[in-house]
């Protein structure tokens, strides 16, 4: 089993109208043990921007503390709001730092424009490929096994309701088949006066 | 005993001359599979037969979701019956996810498989190598019976399916397996395995969740139990096995033999299970989503 | 003991507080060709004499540093042309970082920090320059003048002047300028400003022009300039 399939996990985004969603599984492993069912795999970075992590655990708590410090220092420089593309090409950065010696994480940002409140969702491979499709998003175990299944179940322009709908059950849906990711999972819905966040209830094997 | 034949070793084969073996090659698939012979493909220029499998099915190779299914948990026990109302008997309780690494590839397999009227296999390892040498052991099974009149002993099917598997020692079969009945001695529960091990258990599990099920089996088992809660027993074992390892799963199937019958029960989602376990113990098991 | 006794090479305080080094800099500075800057609602002008020769396409004084950003100076040349290159980078590295231009204030900060660095390193002087940095601010939209100083000391402008004649041209800013501008008459105030610090006549020949608007920055062509002369 690789490294990045050790600790196990998936994080999923999904952008709406005025809307996006972004969720995750709960487990964390040791490779086929489950040590863990409380571990989500989003954080916040801005008011409205999200930072999903997939892959190695230990890489992922790296990645995520350096970005949130270079943000808390963009903020207090420049004096103004990150927006999630300026941290989406943050996190990029700092992934192809490391080209020859990757972090084993793939990063995904979802989020709104903090003054337009445009969304963004982009995904990242380990060494901070950025690839930001206007429909929908997943990085870790689980990730193939989703994007088949958001293709079914992304509609364009879903308001935050339907958007957490969709989210939801293709998140349910991929852990069906995914043995490292599942044991619950937890979706935020961000919009652009709040973010509200949801546990689901899933499968617990 | 009636041993599959293996087909010659690629060393005799070359001595052969190339149209020889061309021919050879050519006869044995254009003809119909024999029944009474076993023939296996072996791979060319005289490569071990494991090594082949590992390059191109295994973990490293590309073909992440060919991998062989593997990822189990199975368990079964003897017990005597507690009370006048009770049977006692052998509890057989398997989870029924089939996993290619991290790939569910079935959540409803059948690892409970058929031997004869009162005795049966479980299936852990790979699920081919498992379900084929079952099948062949339970041929061998009926054609003992119809030849000796009377039913073969567990002891001696499972020895059976052990030399089988000991002729194939070191060509990478995987198979892990219990052959559990009930026959003129009494209960018997023997544990067979690809390695060509057989021995003779009371309480046993096998599989990657077998570690979590014994913890279950060690802690709550006893020699008498009620039918209930032997059944019972079984279902939480498999249950606590499937919550902890990722390579079990799905739902619960059980049997149950008596020394009289073989009773398969229904399946049991564990999932439905584990929330009904927690809810008895009183543990709140919601995640709540924190502000960061 | 007068000042003049600190006055060597290295950036060292004099009794009385004052950097020598640092005041020999805006002397460079005074004595160099006059520049104008002014902010219009919609934009900013950076004008400035450019005398060295009729060949100053070649060798321009106004630069352009990034999409939204520009700069000119008064004083001295070769100081210059390391503060653009140096400017230039921190703005491209700025857009490799973060995938978006960098902001003016960012740049002004960033090249000031740079200037106030050859105040207190060792083996090195203070720039002989004072830029006048225009740029515009996508965010919120909005035209932004700054003067950055050989001591790193910046500031945000309406309207100013430097170089020679400075005193003058700033007076004459003070009466002339008006909030309500638009950028052609922000142009026209900027080459009347000019002209007050100037000896011989403007032409397309000794003047140069930089705009700033939600476009970008850039430099006026000399039949744009001579056109804006004319109007004069």
């Amino acid at each position: 089993m690789s490294i990045m399939s050790y600790n196990g996990g998936t994080v999923i985004a999904m952008a709406g109208k005025e809307c996006v969603c972004v969720g995750s599984d709960l487990r964390i492993g040791e490779q086929m043990t489950t040590i863990a069912t409380n571990q989500k795999k989003i954080y916040k970075v801005a008011d409205k921007i999200y930072l999903g992590l997939g892959g190695f655990h230990s890489d992922t708590q790296t990645v995520l503390n350096t970005v949130q410090f270079r943000k808390s220092l963009y903020e207090l420089r420049e004096n103004r709001k990150i927006k999630p593309k300026v941290v989406a090409t943050m996190v990029s950065n700092l992934l192809y730092q490391h080209r020859f010696g990757p972090y084993f994480t793939e990063p995904l940002v979802a989020g709104l424009d903090p003054i337009t409140n445009e969304p963004y969702i982009c995904g990242m491979d380990t060494i901070g490929c950025i690839a930001a499709p206007r429909d929908f998003v997943a990085v870790g175990t689980g990730q193939e096994y989703l994007l088949g299944v958001c293709e079914g179940f992304w509609r364009e322009n879903m308001g935050p309701d339907e958007l957490f709908e969709a989210t939801s059950q293709a998140l349910l849906s991929g852990l069906e088949r995914d043995a490292a990711s599942g044991w619950g999972a937890v979706v935020y819905t961000i919009t652009k006066d709040r973010v509200n966040m949801k546990t689901i209830k899933a499968r617990m094997d | 005993m009636e041993m599959p034949s293996l087909r010659m070793s690629a060393r005799d084969e070359s001595s052969l001359r190339d149209d020889e073996t061309f021919a050879m090659n050519k006869a044995k698939l254009m003809s119909e599979p024999n029944p009474d012979r076993l023939f296996f493909e072996l791979p060319p220029r005289g490569i071990a037969p494991k090594e082949f499998v590992n390059t191109h099915f295994g973990p490293q190779s590309g073909a992440k979701n060919l991998q062989f299914r593997k990822g189990t948990t199975t368990l079964a026990f003897i017990y005597e019956p507690k009370t006048e109302a009770d049977k006692g008997g052998i509890i057989i309780a398997v989870d029924s996810r089939a996993s290619a690494g991290e790939y569910i590839s079935s959540k409803s397999v059948m690892k409970i498989l058929d031997i004869s009227d009162n005795m049966v296999a479980t299936m852990a390892g790979g699920a081919a190598d498992c379900q084929f040498w079952t099948r062949i052991v339970a041929k061998y099974c009926s054609l003992y019976e119809l030849r000796e009149k009377s039913e073969i002993t567990v002891s001696a099917a499972s020895k059976y399916f052990a030399n089988v598997l000991y002729g194939y020692r070191g060509m990478g079969l995987s198979v892990g397996s219990m052959v559990a009945g009930y026959d003129k001695r009494g209960p018997a529960i023997f544990k067979v395995d690809s390695e060509g091990t057989r021995v003779s258990l009371r309480l046993c599990s096998v599989g990657s969740g077998s570690l979590s099920a014994y913890g279950v089996l060690d802690a709550f088992y006893q020699p008498q139990m009620t039918d209930e809660e032997a059944r019972a027993l079984g279902r939480r074992a498999i249950m606590h096995a499937t919550y902890r390892d990722a390579g079990s799963g799905g739902v619960c199937n059980l049997v149950h033999i008596t020394p009289t019958e073989k009773i398969r029960l229904p399946s049991v989602d564990v999932s439905e299970l584990l929330y009904e376990f927690a809810n008895e113990i009183g543990r709140d098991i919601a995640y709540e989503p924190q502000e960061d | 003991m007068g000042d003049s006794h600190y006055g060597f090479s290295l950036t060292t305080f004099s009794p009385s507080g004052k950097l020598m080094q640092i005041e020999y800099a805006l002397n460079a500075v005074k004595n160099g060709q006059p520049s104008v800057g002014l902010r219009a609602k919609d934009g900013v002008v950076l004008a400035t004499e450019n005398k060295s020769s009729a060949l100053h396409e070649d060798q321009p004084k106004v630069e352009k540093i990034s999409k939204h950003i520009g700069c000119v100076y008064s004083g001295m040349g070769p100081d210059y042309r390391i503060l653009v290159k140096r400017a230039r980078k921190i703005a491209a590295e700025y857009e490799l970082m973060y995938g978006e231009e960098i902001p003016t204030t960012q740049l002004v900060t960033k090249l000031a920090a740079v200037m106030q660095e050859y105040t207190q390193s060792g083996g090195v002087r203070p720039f002989g320059v004072s830029l006048l940095i225009a740029g515009w601010d996508d965010e919120p939209g909005r035209p932004l003048l700054f003067q950055c100083d050989p001591s790193g000391a910046y500031f945000a402008w309406k309207a100013t002047a430097l170089g020679k004649n400075d005193v003058n041209a700033k007076t004459f800013l003070e009466k002339r300028f008006s909030e309500n501008l638009e950028l052609d008459d922000g142009i026209h105030t900027a080459l009347l400003t000019l002209r007050e610090s100037f000896d011989v006549g403007m032409t397309e020949d000794n003047v140069e022009i930089g705009i700033c608007n939600k476009n970008g920055f850039q430099r006026l062509t000399k039949q744009q300039i001579k056109d804006h002369l004319g109007a004069l």
